[in-house]
């Protein structure tokens, strides 16, 4: 086990190679699936907004805090 | 062909499609990859004469394959954007972009922790190291374009010419161990008389580049779900904005 690890010496370099690899992997994963759960739920809100605002012709739901909510977050 | 295209064109159609895909895709690209790593420590031999670091080639390769691979899909999905105005052509390439460079960074640095103990040196500034750096920073480039340009349409157009400019650097990328001097060695398994690399060697290899290449789309595909989201995110704002001033 030991012997595994050790890498036959070269353990300095293998193990830092493949603990970087997994983590830019596991980053690229992760920040993909982050940034389409994000973007689907503000197209939901502003869909739900929009909508919502349409029937009841009331306008309401459009306060200036509403309206610039969408531009923080994801680029 | 063209027709087939435009029908894919639908970015309602790619979310439905692409959402019955990739999570086969995902399954794919972490089954494969998960073999392949206990392939690279379990069942590959260590190297006559590099002895156990020859496991950083199982991710140094395949991260560099794609890096090229990254870009010629950037720059074919940029032209077909360029040429055929083809709607989802430039999400294509926009969401490859982080991507192909997350591997171009990989290779570079996992090639610098496998040059230090075979070369004696983390870097040399040699031709296929240099044009690698380079590609790295196309893809920066690519991305700050991207970045900067407000309208999407209008970054679109920039970042497509950037990205079919950079092009070049791709074939000199690969011929580069053969038209200069360098420390790196030439190609072992791209190679016309068969690959010259022992099937226990070879196998790792090929199931991580496999595996690597399924990760890479899985990945630019959710990123390209995302993009079309962004996109009707902008959209219905500026409904509402106008929405708001008919109001008034």
């Amino acid at each position: 086990m030991a012997e595994f690890f050790h890498m036959g010496g070269y353990a300095p370099f293998i193990w830092p190679s493949f603990a970087l690899w997994a983590l830019v992997m596991a980053g690229l994963a992760l920040w993909g699936l982050a940034d389409k759960r994000r973007q689907m739920a503000k197209v939901q809100e502003l869909e739900e907004k929009l909508g919502g605002r349409r029937r009841v012709s009331g306008a309401r739901a459009s306060g200036p805090s509403a309206a610039s909510s969408g531009e923080t977050g994801g680029r | 062909m063209v027709r087939n295209l435009h029908a894919l064109a639908n970015p309602t159609r790619f979310l439905r499609l692409s959402g019955l895909l990739l999570p086969v895709i995902w399954l794919l690209a972490l089954g494969l990859l998960g073999a392949g790593l206990y392939m690279s420590f379990f069942t590959a031999p260590p190297d006559y004469q590099q002895g156990e670091t020859v496991r950083i080639m199982f991710i140094h390769v395949p991260a560099a394959w794609l890096s090229l691979f990254g870009y010629t899909l950037m720059a074919g999905a940029s032209a077909t954007a360029l040429i055929f105005r083809h709607p989802l052509a430039d999400v294509a390439a926009k969401s490859a972009a982080p991507v192909g460079a997350a591997f171009t960074f990989l290779a570079l640095v996992t090639g610098a922790l496998w040059g230090k103990p075979m070369w004696g040196t983390w870097w040399v500034w040699d031709a296929r190291l240099t044009s690698v750096l380079i590609l790295f920073f196309l893809y920066l480039g690519y991305m700050a374009l991207w970045a900067t340009i407000e309208e999407p349409v209008r970054a679109a157009r920039a970042a497509a010419v950037l990205a079919l400019v950079g092009f070049v650097n791709v074939p000199i990328i690969h011929y580069s161990v053969e038209w200069w001097n360098t420390l790196h060695q030439g190609a072992s398994v791209l190679r016309l008389d068969g690959p010259a690399i022992h099937p226990s060697m070879l196998w790792p290899l090929l199931v991580m580049a496999l595996g690597s290449t399924f990760f890479f789309l899985a990945v630019m595909l959710t990123r390209m779900q995302a993009e079309i989201y962004r996109r009707r995110v902008r959209q219905l704002q500026l409904a509402r904005a106008s929405a708001e001033a008919g109001a008034f």
